[in-house]
């Protein structure tokens, strides 16, 4: 059997490693691309929110820490009821999001719950009248009523990353793009360095097929593993929202790989017709 | 060799690489990233451990009752020591966890009768009266600090007034307390209360002024002496 000369597996051995090369690249393409489909998309997190029933269980969530509140203030339950509903917190979310995603900051508005409150709260001495009331207690209760409010609707480690969040989320659309040249540049050069065609889409090929193993373990392992679901947040909404978002971001990831390993089977077969072409 | 041969053991090569380099992809891929992520690795899995737990969370509001009334004539293990002191056997008592009702307290004169709490969180006080989680239960030799809501379970607490009897049955024994003095003082005021007693003590407390609407500055405390009840031997947790 006759050995390959030494240059023949020195130009294998670099174009196996311009092959990992693109394996990573393409690996972080699409890592990126879901990160700005998703997580950097103010309209994926809002969409989730919408799905699962986040307002809804927001709403009862806010009306049983007011209650408690209520119960420490000498409010009635009645006077909580129907007082949060669904679309004032969709509005302020939709606010709060919008701020956050366009870098205005991550701070909800509650100046109408704090009006809302006010008045009702008016009402209530009247019908009720109730001559105990000290302003300074009253204004105390209207402001924690709105902390309440303001805390129940702000998304946990949100303003903490603020900073972090928006850098990333600038840059993703750069970055994206540069890993795509660098990718088409690499499969360039695989082109022109080899005589044989086939051989170029036996290269790409390893590569996105590598690229479809990295990328599909990933859900493969969430979602097998269930650990997602095991997330501690206090708020159940919130939990309701987080699982949904993460399970729709381990099927994007999934569908990416699955479209890659399309894409393998393709160029395998082309290969094996391109090999038989110039072998034949 | 010829072209035939060399194209089959060409074919045949070709086949496995597919196969074997992908895989070493995959390897070489989560080795370049755990490379470039090393140094942040330990703050990373220290923050998935705090974020994730074992179980899924429950979100159920109802809390656990763990309090089974002692009857008057049942008797409980106990063990009498040197001092001639008969003490509760710590194997016979069920500590609480946080949130679990662990028994009741009761003062007639107030027409208090209420669920006792082990934490005073929201589900706790939204159904009877807690202890502070960082105090004593009854039996223990402490301080125990009860907080509950001056318009619903402490409501009564307003007509407390010195020598009135304190009742808190709890499934290892129940213990009785009298009313010495009562104060309205800050509600940062550290010094109403001292946890660090080494005495049987109950503290109630509540917001002051009652029946105000609105959150109130002041805090309605009781303060009530040991009278009777069987303390929990805590020698073997002492290693005695």
């Amino acid at each position: 059997m006759a050995k390959k000369p030494f240059s023949s597996r020195v130009r294998n051995a670099v174009f196996i490693l311009l092959s990992f090369l693109l394996t990573l690249i393409l690996f972080m393409i699409s890592i990126c691309t879901v990160f700005e489909a998703t997580l950097f998309n103010s309209e994926f997190i809002f969409d989730n929110m919408n799905s699962s029933n986040y307002f809804i269980d927001k709403r009862d969530e806010i009306t049983t820490s007011l209650i408690d509140l209520g119960y420490a203030s000498g409010l009635d339950e009645k006077f909580f009821d129907g007082f949060v509903d669904e679309i004032m917190i969709s509005d302020d979310t939709r606010e709060y999001l919008d701020n956050y995603y366009s870098g205005k900051g991550a701070k909800i508005d509650a100046t109408e719950f704090k009006q809302s409150f006010n008045t009702k709260l008016d009402s209530y001495i009247e019908e009720n009248n109730i001559k105990n009331v000290n302003g300074n207690s009253r204004d105390k209760l209207v402001n924690k009523a709105a902390q309440i409010y303001r805390a129940s609707l702000e998304i946990p480690l949100f303003s903490r990353f603020s900073a972090y969040f928006l850098t990333a989320k600038n840059a993703m659309p750069f970055v994206i793009v540069a890993l795509l040249a660098l990718a088409v540049i690499i499969c360039l050069v695989l082109y022109f360095a080899n005589k044989w065609k086939h051989r170029t889409v036996k290269y790409i090929c390893y590569a996105t097929s590598g690229a479809f193993l990295a990328l599909g373990i990933i859900p493969a392992y969430l979602m097998l593993s269930g650990k997602i679901s095991h997330i501690n947040l206090d708020s159940r909404a919130l939990y309701n929202m987080f699982v949904q978002s993460a399970n729709s971001v381990c099927v994007a990831v999934l569908f990416i790989s699955l479209f890659l390993l399309l894409v393998s089977l393709g160029l395998y077969f082309l290969y094996r017709r391109m090999y038989k072409k110039v072998g034949g | 060799m010829s072209d035939k041969k060399r194209r089959h053991r060409h074919k045949k090569n070709g086949g496995k690489s597919f196969i074997i380099l992908p895989i070493i992809f995959l390897f070489g891929t989560y080795l370049v990233l755990y490379l470039a992520l090393a140094p942040s690795f330990s703050t990373v899995f220290s923050a998935v451990g705090l974020i994730f737990s074992d179980n899924e969370k429950d979100y159920s509001t109802e809390y656990e009752n763990i309090f089974v009334p002692v009857s008057e004539n049942s008797t409980l293990p106990t063990v009498t020591k040197e001092d001639n002191q008969t003490y509760v056997k710590i194997d016979a008592v069920e500590y609480p966890n946080y949130g679990n009702q662990f028994g009741e307290l009761i003062i007639e004169d107030c027409g208090i009768d209420n669920k006792l709490f082990f934490g005073d969180g929201e589900v706790a006080l939204r159904n009877g009266v807690g202890i502070y989680n960082g105090s004593f239960v009854p039996g223990y030799g402490g301080t125990i600090l009860v907080a509950g809501h001056n318009n619903t379970y402490f409501n009564g607490l307003k007509y407390a007034e010195k020598g009135q009897t304190v009742v808190i049955r709890t499934s290892y024994g129940n213990y009785e307390y009298r009313i010495t003095d009562t104060a309205v003082k800050k509600a940062t005021d550290r010094s109403a209360y001292d946890l660090n007693a080494d005495y049987e003590n109950l503290i109630m407390y509540t917001c002051y002024p009652f029946d105000e609407l609105g959150l109130t500055d002041y805090r309605f405390f009781v303060y009530a002496e040991y009278v009777s009840g069987t303390p929990i031997d805590k020698s073997t947790e002492e290693g005695e």
